[in-house]
C-alpha cells in the first residue's frame, strides 16, 4: 500500500502505530520491547508470511519492527494521504476528550463529602482505641563492685521495652 | 553545616519516631485525599452507572485509602492509587458475580486491518467531527455506558483523566499491551456508540453540509460500507 510517493517506511507500518502515535506513548513502546512479554515471529496471513509483533496480546501484523517517534514523523512530512489520516484521527480524538471532559465530571454530593468525613472520624477513633501500648519486658540490674583498695564501681542496666499493637491493617 | 545538621536530626527523627498517630493520620488524609473525592465520584459513576452505587463505592474506597494510608508513599501519584483502589473495590464488591466479558484479541487485530487499508480518504475536518461537536452531553455520557465496563474504564483514565498507558496499567492493575488493547478498542465502541445516538436523533452531518456521510472510524471497512447502504 502506498500512495505513490517514495517512503523509508511503509504506509501498513505507521498505520499499525497511528494512535500509539497520537497518543505519543511511542518511545513507552520501544521500552516494552525489552519486555518479555514482547513476541515476535511470523503467520501466514492470506497465504503469505508476515511477521507480527505481539504485547500481551496486543497484535502488530505486518510490523518487523516498531518504528521510531522521529521515523513516524518523517513519514508524516513524505506521506500527504497519512498525514491527511493522522489530522483527522488527532482531530476526531481531540473532540471526543473535549466531549467526555464535559459530560463526565459530576461532582461528588455534598451528602458525600459528609459522610466520608464522618467515616474517617470513626475508623480514627476505632484506630486510636486498638492502638493498644502494652509493656512486656522490663529489666533492672543494679551491680556494686568494691574493689580491693576499696572504691565503689555502680552499674546499672534498665531496659523496658514497650509494644504498640498496630492499628488493623489493610 | 546547618543543613547537614537539620538533615542528621530528620533522619534521626525517622528512624525513632512512633507510629503515626490517629489524629495525624486524619489530618494529613484530609489535606491530601479529601480534594479528590469529586473525581472519584465521576470515575465511580463511570463503573457504577448510578448516583447511589458511585457514593457506596467511593464512601468504601475512602475507608480503604484511610485504613491503609500508612501504605501510600508520600510523594507519589495519591490519585492514582486512590484509583486504583476504586478499582479493585469495584472489582471485588461490585462485579463478584458477574461474569466478565472475554475480551478477544482478534477484535483489535480487525480493527487494525481495517485502519491499515483506510488510505484512500482525503476528507477534510470530518463529519464526525462536527456531529461529535453537537451531540448533548447527555447522549455523549449514554454512549460511554453502552461499552462494556472493561474498554470504558479504559477510555476513561486516558482520555477523560489524560492518565498514560503505564500509569492506566497500574490503575487496572494490567499490562501495558492489554491497555493498548482495552482503549483503542474502546474508543472503536465509543466513536460507533457516539454515532448511533447521533443517528437517531437525525444528525447525520452529512446530509446537511451534503459533502460526505458520517464517517464512523475508517471509511473502507465492510462495516461502514453497510452502515451507508441502511
Amino acid at each position: 500500500m502506498s500512495c505513490g510517493n517514495p517512503h523509508d517506511l511503509p504506509c501498513n507500518d505507521v498505520a499499525q502505530v497511528l494512535l500509539l502515535f497520537i497518543d505519543n506513548e511511542i518511545n513507552a513502546l520501544h521500552e516494552l520491547t525489552h519486555n518479555s512479554d514482547f513476541v515476535t515471529h511470523e503467520e501466514i496471513i492470506d497465504g503469505a508470511l508476515v511477521p507480527v509483533i505481539e504485547i500481551n496480546g496486543f497484535v502488530f501484523q505486518g510490523l518487523s519492527h516498531i518504528p521510531t517517534h522521529a521515523e513516524i514523523e518523517i513519514h508524516f512530512e513524505q506521506c500527504p494521504p497519512c498525514h491527511d489520516i493522522l489530522d483527522r484521527e488527532s482531530a476526531v480524538l481531540n473532540t471526543m476528550k473535549e466531549r467526555l471532559g464535559q459530560s463526565c465530571r459530576e461532582e461528588a454530593p455534598a451528602e458525600l463529602q459528609a459522610l466520608i468525613a464522618a467515616q474517617t472520624q470513626a475508623l480514627a477513633s476505632q484506630m486510636a482505641s486498638s492502638t493498644t501500648s502494652v509493656q512486656f519486658s522490663r529489666t533492672e540490674i543494679t551491680t556494686t563492685i568494691i574493689d580491693e583498695n576499696g572504691a565503689q564501681t555502680t552499674i546499672e542496666i534498665q531496659s523496658s521495652t514497650e509494644f504498640r499493637g498496630e492499628f488493623p491493617s489493610f | 553545616m546547618a543543613v547537614n545538621s537539620l538533615l542528621m536530626s530528620s533522619d534521626i527523627a525517622t528512624t525513632t519516631s512512633k507510629p503515626e498517630s490517629a489524629a495525624d493520620r486524619v489530618a494529613r488524609f484530609e489535606r491530601d485525599a479529601m480534594q479528590y473525592t469529586s473525581q472519584l465520584y465521576a470515575a465511580a459513576m463511570r463503573y457504577t452507572k448510578n448516583p447511589h452505587d458511585a457514593q457506596d463505592l467511593v464512601q468504601d474506597t475512602y475507608a480503604k485509602a484511610f485504613t491503609a494510608f500508612h501504605q501510600y508513599q508520600d510523594g507519589t501519584n495519591l490519585k492514582a492509587w486512590l484509583y486504583r483502589i476504586l478499582t479493585t473495590t469495584f472489582i471485588n464488591t461490585y462485579r463478584k458475580d458477574q461474569r466478565r466479558p472475554q475480551i478477544s484479541g482478534t477484535e483489535v487485530e480487525d480493527w487494525q486491518l481495517a485502519r491499515a487499508s483506510s488510505h484512500t480518504s482525503d476528507q477534510g475536518k470530518s463529519a464526525e467531527d462536527v456531529v461529535l461537536e453537537n451531540l448533548p452531553d447527555g447522549d455523549v455520557k449514554l454512549a460511554m455506558e453502552e461499552i462494556p465496563e472493561e474498554f470504558r474504564m479504559a477510555v476513561y483514565y486516558a482520555d477523560v483523566e489524560g492518565y498514560s498507558y503505564k500509569e492506566i496499567a497500574e490503575i487496572l492493575g494490567i499490562p501495558a499491551g492489554t491497555v493498548m488493547s482495552r482503549l483503542h478498542r474502546g474508543r472503536k465502541l465509543l466513536r460507533e456508540s457516539l454515532a448511533d445516538f447521533a443517528k437517531s436523533r437525525g444528525m447525520n452531518g452529512a446530509a446537511r453540509n451534503g459533502t460526505t456521510k458520517l464517517s464512523i472510524s475508517s471509511p473502507q471497512t465492510p462495516d461502514d460500507e453497510q452502515e451507508d447502504k441502511s
